[in-house]
């Protein structure tokens, strides 16, 4: 027996009210725990695959957004190309180290196919801790020389593609896998280790090869070009002076990414403050079960302040409670929010390419819970004072 | 354990309720305490297991001055020393008749539920242990009433119209089980009742209204 077996039979009692109140508790902090997730897995995905690209460049139509959605993220369309003698100026501009062409506008299952160069693998560290692509070499450069084998050329497939070495795959034309098949045939010689990029779904093909598929001409230009510079001030000056040109535009992909969420910062604040408000009157509800059961629970006080009880200890009995319910709905929200991540960092994953985790904690979930047990301790403050002030011998008294 | 109480005087609301020059209860002592209605019998067991603190006056158990304890501190002489029984027996629902019994140890800090156990064999009841009070008889929830004042070990037992809610047979066992196991464990029982049956089966009876001069 102990203050806590009390505790536990008190809450049993009331069973329905309980767990309805533990309920209300964990669906306000499941949805606060999954958006905190998903808000900063999302921007953490998008501000790591913007890293390694410091400037995109692509044709002046494009908005910027559109143009490293396009180029980056392998999202949207590919709305038209830029001159290949822009990509030559650029790989011989001073201020560059390095141009990566690439030409997009087919797909297979979903996957993006990339026409690059192998530069596009040496070039750029894909994560902000330096990290760069791996793969086996001489199958880099075996299917980036776009040889054709046996009747069939050969690519490179990222970690998520659903490809594995020796499949073979015909590209379709358009981001959804929706449009005609093409009749050239790739056969697939290496697999990327995952990078937790975009590109984990997307299909590298030589670009040469790229250009061979029926109505692709290298006439016609690419869609666009990755930049590095040689760092210091050249990347500001280089975009814009590209941004003077009347046929193209330069955009660095991590500015473009800030603002972007930046501007939608909003929706994810609307959900956080729906969710603390479900959580508040959650914690409200559970002060009022327990007030209201103050006045059946006169006796019982009364029975173990006259078995020797203190005023302190049935204080804390009743925080007690209040906190149990509380902790066992913060416990129950988190379990549910991480499967409410997992969800729907599944869909977003599908739909954007960046990996979303749904068993990593954010360290603002302990602040949730600490502030959900703060809420209980407040829910069962009041409840908890008037049991502390109880008289032994009116609880007892026949009429109570 | 000895109980003196000198010049006590307990008011409710400006009405005198208690008023003891004197009164000295010697250890082991089984009495009746009695009284017309209102003569402050509970009250009287509320100071001696200091419930509540008197107007005035004080009260000595075995050489420890209650009355100049604090209240918590008298919780715990409470919880050490007293055990009640009550005329509607007060068990807590919804806890079994051996949790029931192991409540009255809690708070003395000496949870034994061997002992707990052997106390509901004691009142006869060593089968219902886990069953909850509203499944169980009037007078065998008497019995763990018992059982869990007893739990404590407590010196002084304290027994407020314990057969008011039972019919005479049943109350005559619940006497005979009262002064038995007080007898056997050396407490000291103050049994309220103003049924002329319950004061017969005692040789010491105690008339408050008499002792307050009313």
């Amino acid at each position: 027996m102990s203050l806590w077996k009390i505790v536990l039979k008190n809450i049993r009692q009331r069973r329905l009210s309980s767990t309805l109140t533990a309920a209300s508790i964990a669906i306000g902090v499941a949805i606060v725990i999954a958006v905190l997730a998903l808000r900063a897995q999302t921007q953490e995905g998008f501000r790591q695959s913007a890293f390694g690209y410091e400037l995109v460049v692509g044709p002046k139509r494009l908005g910027a957004l559109q143009l490293v959605l396009n180029t980056v993220y392998h999202m949207e369309t590919s709305p038209g190309n830029i001159p290949w003698s822009r990509y030559r100026e650029l790989e011989a501009h001073k201020a560059v180290a390095a141009a990566v062409p690439i030409s997009v506008g087919d797909s297979f299952r979903g996957a993006r196919i990339v026409g690059t160069t192998p530069q596009f693998f040496t070039a750029f560290n894909y994560a902000v801790d330096g990290a760069c692509f791996r793969f086996d070499p001489d199958r880099l450069e075996q299917a980036m020389a776009g040889k054709e084998a046996e009747g069939a050329f050969e690519a490179v497939a990222g970690a998520r593609s659903g490809l594995r070495i020796g499949d073979t795959f015909r590209p379709s034309h358009g981001v959804d896998a929706t449009g005609d098949a093409h009749a050239e045939k790739w056969t697939v010689v290496g697999v990327m280790a995952p990078t937790g990029t975009p590109n984990d779904r997307a299909i590298f093909i030589n670009l040469d090869s790229f250009y061979e598929i029926r109505d692709h001409r290298q006439s016609s230009g690419i869609s666009a070009v990755i930049v590095k510079t040689k760092g210091g001030s050249s990347a500001d000056r280089l975009q814009y002076d590209l941004n003077q040109l009347p046929d193209v535009m330069a955009a660095s992909p991590a500015a473009v990414m800030a603002e972007f969420f930046g501007k939608f910062d909003w929706i994810p604040l609307l959900f956080l403050a729906i969710a603390s408000l479900v959580v508040v009157m959650a914690g409200v509800s559970i002060f009022v079960a327990i007030y209201n059961s103050m006045s059946e629970r006169r006796r019982p006080i009364a029975i173990l302040r006259a078995l020797g009880a203190r005023r302190s200890s049935v204080l804390a009995i009743i925080l007690m409670e209040s906190l149990a319910l509380c902790a066992a709905g913060a416990v129950g929200g988190l379990l549910l929010g991480h499967l409410l991540t997992a969800v729907a960092g599944a869909a977003l994953s599908a739909r954007s390419g960046i990996p979303m985790s749904a068993v990593a904690l954010a360290p603002e979930e302990f602040a949730v819970l600490g502030g959900v047990l703060l809420l209980g301790a407040l829910a069962g403050l009041l409840p908890a004072l008037q049991a502390y002030r109880t008289d032994i011998a009116d609880g007892l008294s026949p009429s109570s | 354990m000895s109980i003196v109480l000198e010049g006590v005087r307990k008011s409710f609301r400006g009405t005198p309720v208690i008023s003891i020059d004197k009164l000295d209860i010697p250890k082991s002592a089984q009495w009746i305490i009695t009284g017309a209605s209102g003569s402050g019998k509970t009250t009287f067991l509320n100071l001696v297991s200091g419930i509540l603190a008197p107007d005035a006056g004080s009260i000595t158990v075995s050489g420890t001055e209650i009355t100049r304890l604090g209240e918590a501190d008298r919780d715990r002489f409470r919880a050490r020393s007293i055990g009640i029984v009550f005329q509607t027996f007060n068990l807590l629902q919804g806890f079994t008749a051996l949790e029931n019994v192991l409540l009255g140890m809690l708070f003395a800090d000496k949870v034994d539920p061997d002992r707990a156990d052997a106390l509901l064999d004691r009142v006869g009841l060593k089968d219902k242990r886990g069953q909850n009070p509203d499944t169980l008889s009037v007078g065998q929830q008497q019995r763990v009433a018992i059982a869990r004042a007893l739990a404590n070990k407590p010196e002084i037992l304290l027994a407020d119209e314990p057969t008011g809610n039972l019919d005479p047979k049943t109350g005559e066992s619940i006497i005979g089980l009262l002064k038995e196991v007080c007898r056997e464990n050396g407490t000291t029982l103050l049994c309220v009742t103003h049924q002329p049956q319950v004061m017969q089966s005692f040789k010491d009876v105690t008339d408050l209204s008499c002792l307050s001069g009313r």
